[in-house]
């Protein structure tokens, strides 16, 4: 289900002395079984962009087109559009409500009108999805830690089973288990075939899980590109005072300190890798 | 969003000479205001009073638009009360339809019972405009000082009207996102009837109050871990001083309110 949102502006309170434009003509593509990532600095209009893409926001201008569908053409449509793109938004543990983890789960399903076996069906396979032990079903969200009322949040909006999943800084404020178990889930989740697209702030997180990266600011697209492509810009990032992956970094002084490393390293392994590539080479020549 | 709908105690910062007058002298100009909107009792003073609202909000700066988007929420209320004026007072029957019937006495109170709230809603609303919460609650600290004395708690009133005001658009901001969140995962906040709607509430009301007593928590922490004792021998970061701009607002009140009375 390819979305496509074509030359989008979005006007915040239009008409009042509080007006202001969060997006202003952007156009971006998402093919099935895409991993996108969309990076910015605060207020460079992430959140204001996810949301078009299904349909809690309406474009003042252009449109978004969903699996060649224009959203927000009638109001039936735009509930059977929430059904396939999911959306697990910042701080998804604030949204948990129900008494135990299992009705919380089950909100989503529930309102989809499923019979009770499916609903049990998915709540499990959601619950399994994100890594946590089936036990967990019967507690409380409230008394939870906070790596698992994210985790029980986000089995709540996968239990819709979409085909799109939006994250809005899915791993912010975890501790670092918390978040290397979360990345592995979803990536575990797209390569499953779900086409996943991704707010952070974490050019870790990036390096890990996308395969393309688009960088908005101040409500345009100034970059759209491959994730290595776009890490090499380094300079254009800094000036957005947006950072790369750390082993980037690194490699980056290292090349500086007269190295000759090369700079699309995104891991710490290729980092290893190519370092050691260097060194030998270089030892050759000394031989 | 849904602040924008919410105008009622809504601040619009500016730099006019309405901004910057003391707190303590638009309360009391909109308290006295409003009592005498009350004493007037006929059209010419309403014309008076009409005459100085629109005075002060050029001079505030404010857009008309603005001041209409304002009454919109209590336009209701206010044809209910024209329309039950006009065929609750008796007098002379101008139209009759069954057993309603419209007089002239009952038409002639509700244009002054719609001039009043009219006057009434939009200069108040214009304190809440031109005055920024903080000097709103800092004024109104002052102002009740003197009963401090036969037991009103002054400064915590104000003080918890200041936090009340200043998690005014942090909730509903929160509740927007709680329930989009919801309305992502199916939630339909709009159909259905008056029990099937209350039901819809919960997924929203729950977190909604679970974050507002985070917050409470928390902001109870934060201000204890800075002292906070209470008023009693607190100082001020700032201090409320009476200017000549505040003389000549009053004045100019003074004098318009006396003609009003007068005419």
């Amino acid at each position: 289900m390819p979305i496509a949102l074509e030359n989008v502006t979005y006007v915040y309170a239009p008409d009042t002395p509080w007006e202001q434009e969060a997006l202003s003509g952007v156009s971006v593509e998402v093919q099935d079984g895409d991993f996108l990532g969309i990076v910015g600095p605060t207020g460079s209009g992430k959140s204001t962009l996810i949301q078009h893409m299904n349909g809690l926001l309406l474009p003042t201008h252009g449109r978004v087109l969903v699996d060649g569908e224009e959203v927000g053409k009638d109001r039936k449509a735009l509930r059977a559009l929430r059904r396939k793109v999911g959306m697990v938004f910042q701080y998804p543990e604030h949204q948990l409500f129900e008494e135990t983890v299992e009705a919380d789960i089950a909100f989503g399903p529930k309102n989809l009108g499923l019979d009770s076996d499916e609903i049990a069906e998915r709540v499990r396979w959601a619950v399994t999805s994100v890594g946590l032990p089936d036990d967990i079903l019967e507690r409380s969200p409230f008394e939870l830690s906070g790596g698992q009322m994210r985790r029980v949040a986000i089995a709540g909006v996968l239990a819709m089973r979409g085909t799109v999943l939006i994250l809005d800084e899915p791993t912010s404020g975890l501790d670092p288990r918390g978040r290397a178990g979360l990345v592995e889930q979803l990536k575990r989740l797209n390569r499953a075939g779900i086409t996943m697209i991704m707010v952070s702030h974490s050019m870790e997180d990036m390096a890990q899980l996308v395969n393309r990266i688009v960088v908005l600011s101040e409500g345009k697209v100034v970059i759209d590109d491959s994730k290595r492509a776009v890490f090499s810009r380094l300079e254009d990032l800094a000036n957005l005072s947006l950072d790369v992956p750390r082993v980037t970094n690194v490699m980056l002084e290292m090349r500086r300190a007269g190295l000759p490393v090369p700079l699309d390293v995104l891991t710490v392994n290729e980092g290893i890798e190519a370092l050691c590539q260097v060194l030998r080479g270089s030892d050759i020549v000394e031989e | 969003m849904l602040r924008n709908s919410v105008t009622i105690g809504q601040y619009l910062p500016g730099e006019s000479p309405v901004h910057r007058l003391d707190p303590r002298t638009k309360i009391l100009g909109v308290l006295a205001y409003v009592i005498i909107l009350f004493l007037v009792k006929d059209f010419l003073g309403y014309g008076i009073m009409a005459i100085i609202t629109a005075l002060t909000a050029s001079a505030a700066r404010i857009p008309v638009k603005m001041l209409i988007r304002g009454l919109r929420p209590v336009l209701f209320i206010i044809i209910l009360t024209v329309a039950l004026n006009a065929i609750m007072t008796p007098g002379e029957v101008l139209y009759r339809l069954g057993p309603l019937a419209v007089t002239r006495e009952g038409l002639f109170q509700a244009a002054m019972m719609a001039c009043r709230l009219l006057l009434l809603i939009v200069t108040t609303s214009m304190l809440t405009l031109t005055t920024a919460p903080i000097d709103l609650t800092d004024g109104l600290e002052y102002l009740m000082g003197p009963f401090r004395r036969i037991g009103v708690p002054a400064h915590e009133l104000a003080m918890m009207m200041t936090i009340a005001l200043r998690f005014i658009p942090t909730l509903l901001d929160e509740a927007e996102r709680i329930m989009k969140a919801q309305m992502a995962r199916g939630a339909d906040f709009q159909s259905g009837g008056f029990v099937q709607r209350a039901k819809s509430m919960v997924p929203l009301l729950v977190p909604l109050f679970v974050s507002a007593f985070r917050r409470a928590d928390d902001l109870a922490l934060a201000m204890e871990a800075r002292c906070y004792r209470g008023g009693e021998g607190r100082s001020r970061f700032k201090i409320l001083r009476l200017g000549s701009r505040d003389v000549a607002a009053g004045v100019f009140m003074a004098a318009g309110f006396a003609v009003a009375l007068v005419v």
